[in-house]
C-alpha cells in the first residue's frame, strides 16, 4: 500500500513538473517596442533558443503612436511586456492605472544594471529593466578637427580656443538646435551640466540641498550665453535636422548630441546621416569644464504588463536581459548603443570602431542626471520644461545665466519642490 | 393600393417624410461621430483619466486647474492670445488678398485659367507637407535667408522660426498660403454672381462707386465672406498640426507658437519625458473652451443660413 502511495506521489510530482516545464516550453510572450533596432536581437534570441522554453514575439510599433496604441492595448489585455521610455512622466500614467508590475514584484534583480534612474516613476519605484544606455556628449566632425590640426579638447581653455579657431576658419564652432524643447532639456542642458557642474552638486540639486541659483550652476549657464559667438547664427530657429546636417557635411565643427545620431546599427549597415556623408567620422568628448564628464542617458527599458498571464515566462525573459550574454548579443546585433548591463563581459570581435569610442566615453559619465530626477519633475512646471525655457531664453539673447537659473529656481519653488525651503 | 395611399397621405405629408428620410443618414452619422462625442466631452471634463485605468470623477477640478492655477492659466491665456493672432492674420489675409486675387481673376486677364490653377495648387496639399516645405524654405540655410544674406539685405539669417514674437505670424502666413486658393475660389464665385445690370442701374440712379459696392456688390459677396470667416475660425482654433509639426508639443520658442490645439495636445499626451500628462479631462476642458470661442460664429452662420 505504502509502495503504491509512494509511486502515485512520485508519478504525480513528475507529471506536475513535466507539465510545468511543458507549459513554459510552449510559452510565447508578446513584446511591443518602438525600437526597430531590436528586431535582429530578438530574432537571434529566438533562433538560438537562448531563453529555454520561451519565444519572444516582437512587434514593432511606430514611435509616433506608440503610447496611444499601448494605452488602448493594455485595456484589452495587451502585450506581456513592452519597451518603456525614460522619465517619470512616461511611467506615472501607467502606474496610476495599475498597468505596470514593479520590478521588485516581478522578482528580477536590476542592481547590476546601469540606467536605473530612467525607469522609475514619481513614487521612486523601478517599473522596468533598463535596456540601453545612450552617450550624450559633444560630437565633433573628425575631418574638420583634422583640418584645424586639433584633437578633441581636454580642458575648457582648449575647447574655447578650438571653437574660436573654427569660427576664424569659416566653420560654425558649435551647432545647436535651440528650437526643440526635448533637445534642450534632455541633451544640451544635461551635457552642459555634466561638463560644468560637479557630480556632488548635481546630486544636491536633486535632493534640494543645492540651488540652481548657486554660483556653480550660474557659471555653467553664463558659459552657454558666452558661447553664442561660436554657435550658429540663430540657434532658436534651428531644428534637430538643421543642427546635425551641417556637422555631418563638415560646415560646422561640432554639436551637442546623443550618440544615436552617429550610430551604425549592425542590422542596418549604414544609414541616417551616413546617407548624407558616408565619410563622416565622429569624435566624442565632454564639455571639458570643471566636471568634464559626459552623460550616460538611460534610453528606456522593458516594462511588464500587470495583467499578463505569463508572468513566469516574462520573468525569465527579463532575467535574461540582465545577463552578460544579453549584453554581448545587444552589442553584436545593435552595435552603436551600449547595453545597460553594468558588469564585465567579453566584447564581441569585429565591432564598428564607433562602438569602441562610445564605450570609452561611457567610462567617464556623470553620476547624476537631474533631468530624470522625480524630485524635480513630479509637478508642473518641471525641471525639464523650465530648463528648455531657460535655454531658449539664453540662446535667443533674452536671458543671462543668472536670469536663466532664477527662472528654473522660481518655477520649481512655485510647486514647493524638495528644495523650495532652502532656495527662496 | 397607390390610390389608397394617395388618399391617406397628402402631398405635403409625403414631402415631409421624404425630407426626413433624406436627412436621416446625415443626421445619424453626424449624431454618432460629432454630437455624441461632443456631449461626451462634458462628461469627460469632470473626470481624471490619463487614457488608461479607471476614470475618477473630480467634479470641476479640471476647470479650476485651467482657471485658477497660475501656471496652467497663464499657459492657456497665452495659447488663446496666440490663437486670436493666428486667426486675425489669416482671416485678414484671406479677405484682403483673396478679394484682390479674385477681382483680378474676374477680369478677362490673359491666362487667368492658369492663374486659377496656380492659386489653387497648394490647397489639396496635406498640412504636414506644407509645414515641412515652409520650414525648409524659411530655415537659416533655406532659400529665403540665403537670398537675403547674399543680396546684403540682411547681415545674418533672420530667425523666422526661432523668434518668440515672430513664430505665430510665420505659422499664420504658412496657413494663409495653404488655404488662399479656397478663399479666392469662394470670393470669385460670389463676384461672378454679382449682376452687372444691377450695378449699372445703381449708377444710373445716381449711386456713387462706394455706395454701389456697399448696397449692390457687398450683399452678394457677404455669404461667401461669412462662410470663409466661420470655416477659417473653426479651422484655426482647432488647428494643432502646424505647431506640432514645426515646433513640437512644447509650442515653439517661449511658447510663442502655442495655440489652443497644441495646448490641448500637451494636456492630453504631455510634451516629453519630464512633462506630466494632465489627462483627457483637462484636455476636454480646453476643447469645451475652444468650442465656446467658436460657437458665436457658428451660431451666426446658422442664423444666416436659416434666413435664406
Amino acid at each position: 500500500m505504502r509502495l503504491l502511495k509512494t509511486t502515485v506521489a512520485a508519478v504525480t510530482a513528475v507529471a506536475s513538473l513535466a507539465t510545468a516545464q511543458a507549459a513554459l516550453a510552449d510559452e510565447t510572450v508578446k513584446f511591443w517596442t518602438f525600437r526597430e533596432q531590436e528586431t535582429a536581437l530578438w530574432d537571434r534570441i529566438n533562433a538560438e533558443n537562448l531563453i529555454p522554453g520561451v519565444t519572444v514575439e516582437m512587434e514593432r510599433i511606430s514611435s509616433e503612436d506608440y503610447e496611444s496604441r499601448l494605452r488602448i492595448a493594455l485595456r484589452q489585455g495587451g502585450p506581456d511586456f513592452f519597451g518603456a521610455k525614460s522619465g517619470v512622466a512616461w511611467y506615472d500614467p501607467f502606474v496610476g492605472a495599475d498597468a505596470l508590475l514593479s520590478i521588485d514584484e516581478l522578482g528580477v534583480d536590476i542592481s547590476g544594471m546601469n540606467g536605473t534612474a530612467g525607469v522609475v516613476a514619481s513614487d521612486g519605484v523601478a517599473y522596468a529593466v533598463p535596456s540601453a544606455i545612450q552617450l550624450q556628449s559633444v560630437i565633433y566632425n573628425g575631418a574638420v578637427l583634422e583640418e584645424l590640426g586639433a584633437e578633441v579638447p581636454t580642458t575648457l581653455a582648449e575647447f574655447e580656443a578650438l571653437m574660436a579657431d573654427a569660427v576664424d576658419a569659416g566653420f560654425v564652432g558649435l551647432h545647436v538646435d535651440g528650437r526643440d524643447g526635448w533637445y534642450l532639456n534632455q541633451v544640451m542642458n544635461e551635457v552642459v551640466m555634466a561638463g560644468m557642474v560637479s557630480d556632488d552638486t548635481q546630486r544636491k540639486l536633486e535632493t534640494g540641498e543645492a540651488c540652481f541659483t548657486d554660483a556653480e550652476v550660474v557659471a555653467a549657464f553664463d558659459k552657454v550665453v558666452e558661447w553664442r559667438d561660436i554657435m550658429n547664427a540663430n540657434p532658436t530657429a534651428t531644428d534637430y535636422g538643421g543642427m546635425r546636417t551641417p556637422v555631418v557635411l563638415g560646415d560646422s565643427l561640432a554639436m551637442i548630441d546623443g550618440a544615436w545620431t552617429t550610430g551604425v546599427w549592425v542590422s542596418q549597415a549604414a544609414g541616417g546621416l551616413y546617407d548624407v556623408n558616408p565619410d563622416f567620422v565622429p569624435e566624442y568628448g565632454p564639455i571639458p569644464g570643471p566636471n568634464g564628464k559626459v552623460v550616460a542617458h538611460p534610453d528606456g527599458g522593458y516594462a511588464v504588463n500587470a495583467n499578463t498571464e505569463k508572468r513566469d515566462a516574462v520573468k525569465a525573459v527579463l532575467e535574461f536581459t540582465t545577463t552578460a550574454k544579453f549584453a554581448q548579443l545587444f552589442l553584436e546585433e545593435i552595435g552603436s548603443e551600449i547595453p545597460a548591463y553594468a558588469g564585465d563581459y567579453d566584447k564581441p570581435e569585429g565591432l564598428h570602431p564607433i562602438v569602441g569610442k562610445i564605450s570609452a566615453q561611457m567610462a567617464n559619465a556623470a553620476a547624476y542626471e537631474p533631468f530624470l530626477a522625480p524630485s524635480l519633475n513630479a509637478k508642473q512646471p518641471t525641471y525639464g520644461s523650465l530648463s528648455a525655457q531657460a535655454y531658449q531664453g539664453m540662446l535667443a539673447g533674452d536671458l543671462s545665466g543668472a536670469e536663466a537659473a532664477a527662472l528654473i529656481q522660481e518655477g520649481l519653488n512655485s510647486w514647493n519642490y524638495v528644495g523650495a525651503g532652502n532656495c527662496q | 393600393m397607390s390610390q389608397n395611399t394617395d388618399r391617406l397621405m397628402s402631398y405635403r405629408s409625403k414631402a415631409e417624410i421624404q425630407k426626413w428620410l433624406l436627412l436621416m443618414p446625415g443626421v445619424i452619422l453626424y449624431g454618432i461621430f460629432n454630437f455624441i462625442p461632443l456631449i461626451g466631452l462634458f462628461g469627460m471634463a469632470l473626470m481624471d483619466w490619463k487614457g488608461i485605468g479607471p476614470m475618477e470623477y473630480v467634479g470641476l477640478e479640471n476647470f479650476k486647474l485651467i482657471f485658477f492655477d497660475p501656471y496652467y492659466r497663464d499657459g492657456f491665456l497665452n495659447a488663446l492670445g496666440n490663437n486670436i493672432i493666428f486667426f486675425g492674420v489669416i482671416i485678414t489675409a484671406m479677405l484682403v488678398i483673396g478679394t484682390i486675387f479674385a477681382l483680378l481673376l474676374s477680369f478677362k486677364t490673359y491666362g487667368r485659367e492658369v492663374y486659377k490653377v496656380i492659386f489653387f495648387l497648394p490647397y489639396p496639399l496635406a498640412g504636414a507637407a506644407v509645414a515641412v516645405l515652409m520650414n525648409m524654405i524659411f530655415r537659416d540655410n533655406g532659400p529665403v535667408n540665403t537670398l537675403l544674406v547674399d543680396w546684403n539685405w540682411a547681415e545674418k539669417p533672420i530667425p523666422f522660426m526661432g523668434d518668440k514674437d515672430l513664430s505665430i505670424y510665420m505659422l499664420a502666413s504658412f496657413f494663409s498660403w495653404h488655404r488662399m486658393g479656397f478663399a479666392i475660389m469662394l470670393i470669385l464665385s460670389a463676384i461672378v454672381a454679382v449682376r452687372l445690370d444691377l450695378v449699372e442701374a445703381a449708377f444710373l440712379d445716381g449711386a456713387r462707386r462706394l455706395q454701389a459696392i456697399r448696397h449692390v456688390v457687398l450683399p452678394v459677396l457677404m455669404p461667401a465672406i461669412i462662410v470663409i470667416f466661420v470655416i477659417i475660425m473653426v479651422d484655426t482654433f482647432n488647428n494643432a498640426d502646424m505647431t506640432l509639426l514645426i515646433f513640437g508639443p512644447a509650442g515653439g520658442p517661449g511658447y510663442g507658437a502655442d495655440v489652443m490645439g497644441s495646448y490641448l495636445y500637451r494636456a492630453a499626451f504631455g510634451a516629453g519625458s519630464t512633462d506630466p500628462v494632465l489627462g483627457y479631462g483637462v484636455a476636454a476642458v480646453v476643447g469645451i473652451l475652444t468650442s465656446l470661442v467658436i460657437m458665436p460664429a457658428a451660431i451666426f452662420s446658422a442664423i444666416q443660413n436659416n434666413k435664406k
